[in-house]
């Protein structure tokens, strides 16, 4: 019903915007939607300095935005990596130092692929415990998340599930 | 990504991202691409209801002595000999594919419960030799499964043993300011059966119900 209404005021922004000169970026579409950080887990890890934390980032907005830093007071350091398997079926991991969010995606944290690892852990990590994440991205600003620390291998989307890619765009998902 | 055009990569084993599924299946043609006709051939698994690949004619073991975790020395054929056997190597600094792979073998036991399968000898080696000492695999393995064996060597140890299940060589790379470094590893488990034979690998992704599908077989004898 309001769509026409929204459109209207979408294409004055748009007009704005490309008067201002700022870009691709449409404020009327970010306004539609919200980035959220969901799902927080960490899984009890077998090596006491580090571990894998998870989650999912829902860009729910119409821009895209990228994950550029993750925060805990439970680690020394908390950084992105991607594993993969090469072509030679060697399993490797690399950093990720800005994860590309496309607009209107969906981007899992999932086993065998995107993870935030934790080293130095300051304590043990025990089923059932919480703590407070801090995820920045360049558009969206700082998140707080609270992460829940899991059993060994209990992580959704693990191989007892499978999985798909990474990034799910909404366009494909509904 | 387009759907993976590879016929077997379809199969159950499909991995917890396109990009793994991908490099798998590429891993899985240039495995069988790069026999020679004389050697093992790794083959997709067709319409079976197995998991991961069959190897034929099978892998030899080893011929190596590692160190487990209590010092000791372990001559793999003699300590492996008539046991259902699985070999992977990874690295103690590996909070993802590691503990999956092996976290997935843990829980796959439980779910056998008893009899065939339910007590396979599940090696882990320790290919990032600076950091994987025996104290260090001993406690990794401790809060996976303690039944669990962990095995150190040197790098050649370690790259002749890999040569033997015609897994990728291990990679460290060079460190970083932070003093972290990349450490590549194998992507596949190995199951010999208890003949000695190494009957089948097992890449990224296989789920914990393939495994609980598979290990009793195997023990049994089977292995396509």
């Amino acid at each position: 019903m309001t769509r026409p209404i929204r459109t209207a005021v979408a294409a004055l922004m748009l007009a704005a915007v490309a008067m201002a000169g700022c870009g691709d970026a449409s404020p009327a579409a970010e306004a539609e939607g919200t980035l959220r950080v969901e799902a927080a887990t960490v899984e009890v890890p077998a090596n006491p300095e580090q571990a894998a934390l998870r989650f999912v980032v829902d860009n729910g907005t119409g821009r895209a935005d990228r994950l550029e830093a993750v925060a805990t007071d439970r680690a020394a350091s908390a950084t992105v990596h991607r594993s993969e398997v090469d072509d030679a079926g060697r399993a490797t991991m690399t950093e990720v130092a800005s994860l590309a969010l496309p607009a209107r995606s969906k981007v899992t944290f999932a086993p065998g692929g995107l993870h935030v690892m934790l080293e130095g852990l300051v304590a043990p990590l025990e089923v059932g415990d919480t703590f407070e994440v801090t995820v920045t991205f360049a558009e969206a600003g700082t998140h707080t998340v609270t992460a829940e620390v899991i059993a060994p291998g209990t992580t959704p989307g693990g191989p007892a599930e499978g999985s798909a890619d990474d990034t799910e765009h909404d366009d494909h998902a509904s | 990504m387009p759907a993976d055009p590879a016929p077997w990569s379809r199969r159950r084993f499909l991995t917890a991202g396109a990009t793994v599924a991908a490099g798998l299946s590429v891993a899985g043609c240039s495995l069988s691409r790069g026999s020679t006709p004389d050697e093992s051939r790794v083959e997709g698994t067709g319409e079976t209801d197995w998991s991961g690949t069959l190897v034929e004619p099978p892998f030899p073991k080893p011929a190596v002595t590692f160190t487990d975790t209590d010092g000791e020395p372990f001559p793999f054929e003699e300590r492996t000999e008539g046991r259902l056997t699985l070999l992977f190597f990874g690295y103690t600094n590996c909070p993802d594919v590691c503990p999956v792979y092996l976290n997935t073998l843990a829980r796959a036991k439980e779910g056998i419960g008893g009899g065939p399968g339910s007590k396979p000898l599940v090696l882990f080696v320790g290919v990032d030799t600076a950091r994987d000492t025996p104290e260090v695999m001993k406690t990794y393995l401790a809060n996976i499964d303690p039944a669990f064996v962990g095995l150190t060597a040197t790098n050649e140890v370690i790259a002749e043993a890999i040569k033997t299940v015609k897994g990728a060589p291990v990679v460290l790379g060079e460190p970083e300011p932070d003093g972290s470094y990349e450490v590549g590893h194998p992507a596949q488990v190995t199951v010999y059966t208890a003949d000695g034979g190494g009957r089948r690998i097992y890449p990224y992704g296989v789920r914990q119900q393939d495994w609980v599908k598979d290990l009793p077989r195997l023990d049994r004898g089977e292995y396509k």
